[in-house]
C-alpha cells in the first residue's frame, strides 16, 4: 500500500475577487521508504502539494490519503495529532525556535505529543544519537542564532526525525544554502532515508538535487508533467 | 509545564518589550498600593494622635440644664458612673479625670479663646511624657499652682513668654462669670492643629475657677488596651449608663453624609442632668469614610490606568503574534495543538502581569519604608496625619491581593484575543509568511 496517495487533488486560493488554481487535479502514489522529489519551476504548485501532503492545508477537491487514511474532513485536533505522529517537517528557512538550544529544539516535538512520553533516558539517548547523526555533537547547547545556515538545517533534520515519523517533508530545504552545503544536506537526508527507511519528500528547482531522488514528480502550472520512479 | 517554560523564555527574549509592559503594570500597582497603605496609615495616625492628646479612648461628660435654661457642665453622679465602669467588665488600662474650661485669655491688648484642661499631674504620666518644651521645663511647669502650659502658637498669638501673667475669663458651673490669673509656666513646641487645641493647668485651680470642689472633675477619660476594642466597649458602657441615667444621643458616623455633617443639628429637647459618652473612634469614623472615598477614587484610577495598560498589552501581543507567525506556523506543523499556542500566549501575559505586579508592590514597599524615615515635622496642620512627624503606612493585604488578581485577570483577558488569533492561524500560510 502506498504511504501517500493523492487522488485528483485541486487547490484553489481566493485572490481578491478571483481565485488562483494552484493545483489543478493531481494524482500520484508514494511508496514507503522512497526518496521523492517534487520538481518544477516557480509557481508550479510544489509548496501547495507538499502542504497538502503535510496536512497543514486542505484540498479544495479530491482526496489526500496518508497511510490509507483519508484526511478529508478530519478535526483539527486529529489532523494535528496525525502531523505529530506520522509527519516530520523541514522548512526552507529552518524555523528553529530561537529561545531554545540545539538539544531543546530537537526535543521540542516530543513535548507536543498527545500520548505518554517515553522514558527520559531513552529520549535523551535518541536525541543525542540524532545530534551525532547530523554532526552537531559539539553544538549541542548552542542557541540557533549561533549556528550557520547549514548547521541550522541539520538541527531541523534531526528535529523532523525525533518523533520517528514515517514521512519527512522538506519544502526547498536547500534554497537558503550555498550549493555545496545544500548537497551535504541532501546527502545527509539520503543517508537517513537509507538507514532508517524513512520516506522523504522534498521540493526543489535545483536540477542536480532532483537527480538524487528515486521518484521524481514534475509539476508545471499545477499539473503533473512527469511522474517517474527511477530504480538505482 | 513545557509551555510555561517556553512562555518564560519568550518573555526574556523580548526584554525591552517585557520590561516596558511589566513596568507599566508595576507602576500602576505601585501607585495604588502606596495610596491604600497611606490612607489606612493616616487613619491610624489620626486615631492615635487623638488618643494621645486626649489621653483616652472613651470620654464621659455631664451637663445640667439650669432653671435659667443655661447648660452647665456637671458630673453629678460620678461615684455611680465610676462604679458602673468598674463593674462593666471592660478592661480599663487607665482612668483619668479632668476639669475643662473654655476661657478668654487676655494679655495686654491681645486676647484669644482656648480650652484649658485641668490636670491631675500625678496621674497624667503619658501627657507629661509627650510634652516637648520650647520654653520652661516639665518639673517647674507643673509645680506652679497657678501655672498654665500653653502651646507655641497660642503664645505667639498672645505674645507672651515664660513667667508672664495672663488673665482668664471663664464661666462657672452655675453660669457666673469669673476671672483668674495664670502664670505662663511652660510653652510647648509645635504649631500643629492638634497640640494647639488645648492648654493645661492644675486641676485644683481650674476647679476653683469653675466653682467646683477641690477634688472634683468634669470628664472621665477611659484608656483601653487598643483602638480595636473601643467600639464594643463604648457601646456596652453607653447602654449600661443608659439604664441609670439620661444620656445624650451618640453620633453615629457610620452612615452620615460626608457633606451634610457640618450643618448637622441633632438636638432633641432635654431637662435636668444628662451624660454624654464619646469614643475616639467616632471622631475618626468620619475619616474612615474619607479613606473609603480615597480608596474608591484610587481604585477607579487604577481601573482606568489598567484599561489603558490592557490596550497596550493587547496591542503588544498582537505585534508579538505577527513577529512570531512563522514560529507559530512551524510549531503547529510539528503537532502543537491550538490550545498549546493559546496557552503560551496566556502564560506569557500571566507571568508578565505577575512579575509586574510583584515588582510594583515590592518597590512600593521600599518607597514606603524609605518615606517613613523622613521627619516631616509636627509644626503644621498635616502633622495630624502623621505619627510624630512620620508618615504611617499600613500593609493592607486584602486590597493588595484584590489588585493583583484584577491586574492578572485583565492582562490575561487582554492577551486572550491575540492568543486566540495566534491559535487559529492557518499553519501553511503562517509558515509561508514573509514577515
Ligand atoms: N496562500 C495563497 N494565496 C493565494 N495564492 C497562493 C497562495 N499560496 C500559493 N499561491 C499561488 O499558487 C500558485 C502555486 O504556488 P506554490 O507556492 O505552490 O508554488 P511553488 O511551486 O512552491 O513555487 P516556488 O518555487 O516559488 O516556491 C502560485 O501562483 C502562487 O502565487
Ligand atoms: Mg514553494
Amino acid at each position: 500500500m502506498a504511504i501517500v496517495e493523492l487522488k485528483n487533488v485541486h487547490k484553489k486560493y481566493p485572490l481578491g475577487k478571483t481565485e488562483v488554481h494552484a493545483v489543478q487535479g493531481v494524482s500520484f502514489e508514494i511508496t514507503k521508504g522512497d526518496f521523492v522529489s517534487i520538481a518544477g519551476p516557480s509557481g508550479s504548485g510544489k509548496s501547495t502539494t507538499l502542504n497538502l501532503i503535510g496536512c497543514i492545508d486542505t484540498a479544495t477537491e479530491g482526496d489526500v490519503l496518508i497511510n490509507g487514511i483519508n484526511t478529508k474532513g478530519l478535526k483539527d485536533k486529529v489532523i494535528t495529532n496525525l502531523r505529530h505522529d506520522t509527519l516530520g517537517f523541514i522548512f526552507q528557512s529552518f524555523n528553529l525556535i530561537p529561545v531554545l538550544n540545539v538539544y531543546e529544539n530537537i526535543e521540542f516535538p516530543l513535548l507536543l505529543g498527545s500520548g505518554k512520553r517515553g522514558k527520559r533516558a531513552e529520549e535523551r539517548d535518541w536525541i543525542d544519537h540524532l545530534i551525532e547523526e547530523v554532526g552537531l555533537a559539539d553544538w549541542r547547547n548552542h542557541k540557533s542564532n549561533e549556528l550557520s545556515g547549514g548547521q541550522r538545517q541539520r538541527v531541523a533534520i534531526a528535529r523532523a526525525l525525533v518523533t520517528k515519523p514515517e514521512i519527512v517533508l522538506a519544502d526547498e530545504p536547500t534554497a537558503n544554502l550555498d550549493s555545496k552545503t545544500g548537497e551535504d544536506i541532501l546527502n545527509l537526508m539520503k543517508r537517513i532515508n537509507r538507514e532508517q527507511n524513512t520516506t522523504f519528500i522534498f521540493s526543489t528547482h535545483d536540477a542536480t538535487i532532483v537527480e538524487m531522488a528515486d521518484h521524481i514528480i514534475r509539476l508545471k502550472d499545477g499539473l503533473i508533467v512527469k511522474n517517474e520512479r527511477v530504480s538505482r | 509545564m513545557k509551555y510555561i517554560k517556553i512562555a518564560l523564555r519568550n518573555l526574556s527574549r523580548e526584554k525591552k518589550r517585557s520590561f516596558l509592559l511589566g513596568g507599566a503594570i508595576a507602576f500602576g500597582l505601585l501607585i495604588i498600593t502606596i495610596v491604600n497603605c497611606a490612607s489606612a496609615g493616616a487613619v491610624k495616625a489620626i486615631s492615635e494622635n487623638i488618643t494621645k492628646i486626649a489621653d483616652g479612648h472613651i470620654f464621659i461628660q455631664g451637663q445640667n440644664k439650669l432653671e435659667s435654661g443655661n447648660e452647665v457642665s456637671s458630673l453629678a453622679d460620678k461615684e455611680e458612673i465610676l462604679q458602673i465602669i468598674d463593674e462593666s467588665g471592660i478592661n480599663v488600662i487607665k482612668l483619668n479625670m479632668r476639669s475643662e474650661v473654655r476661657a478668654d485669655l487676655i494679655f495686654g491688648d491681645e486676647n484669644t479663646r482656648s480650652a484649658i484642661s485641668g490636670m491631675n499631674w500625678d496621674r497624667e504620666i503619658d501627657v507629661k511624657n509627650g510634652f516637648r518644651f520650647k520654653e520652661g521645663n516639665l518639673d517647674e511647669a507643673i509645680a506652679e499652682k497657678y501655672g498654665i502650659i500653653i502651646n507655641q502658637k497660642l503664645a505667639e498669638t498672645l505674645d507672651v513668654h515664660l513667667g508672664d501673667s495672663i488673665i482668664a475669663k471663664v464661666m462657672t458651673v452655675t453660669g457666673q462669670t469669673n476671672v483668674g490669673d495664670f502664670i505662663v509656666s511652660g510653652i510647648l513646641e509645635g504649631t500643629d492643629m492638634l497640640s494647639s487645641m488645648s492648654s493645661y493647668a492644675n486641676i485644683d485651680y481650674i476647679n476653683e475657677l469653675l466653682g467646683l470642689e477641690k477634688d472634683d472633675y468634669q470628664t472621665i477619660y477611659i484608656r483601653l488596651e487598643s483602638l480595636e476594642v473601643v467600639d464594643p466597649a463604648a457601646d456596652k458602657l453607653y447602654s449600661l449608663l443608659g439604664e441609670r441615667f439620661q444620656m445624650k444621643e451618640r453620633t453615629d458616623n457610620s452612615n452620615v453624609d460626608l457633606f451634610s455633617l457640618a450643618f448637622k443639628n441633632d438636638e432633641a429637647e432635654w431637662e435636668g442632668q444628662r451624660y454624654s459618652l464619646t469614643a475616639v473612634t467616632e471622631m475618626v469614623g468620619i475619616l474612615d469614610q474619607f479613606v473609603g472615598v480615597v480608596d474608591a477614587v484610587s481604585f477607579s484610577v487604577l481601573i482606568l490606568l489598567f484599561l489603558i495598560i490592557i490596550v497596550g498589552v493587547a496591542n503588544t501581543f498582537r505585534m508579538i503574534m505577527y513577529d512570531r507567525v512563522k514560529e507559530i506556523g512551524s510549531m503547529r506543523a510539528m503537532g502543537m495543538q491550538m490550545w498549546g499556542v493559546r496557552s503560551i500566549f496566556l502564560f506569557e501575559g500571566f507571568f508578565l502581569s505577575l512579575a509586574g505586579a510583584f515588582s510594583g508592590i515590592i518597590i512600593a514597599g521600599l518607597i514606603m519604608f524609605g518615606l517613613s524615615f523622613i521627619d516631616l515635622g509636627t509644626d503644621h496642620a498635616g502633622a495630624f496625619f502623621l505619627n510624630n512627624g512620620h508618615l504611617v503606612f499600613i500593609p493592607v493585604v486584602i486590597p493588595i491581593i484584590r489588585n493583583v488578581l484584577i491586574v492578572g485577570l485583565l492582562t490575561v483577558l487582554a492577551v486572550l484575543f491575540p492568543a486566540n488569533k495566534a491559535a487559529k492561524l492557518d499553519p501553511a500560510k503562517a509558515i509561508a509568511a514573509m514577515y
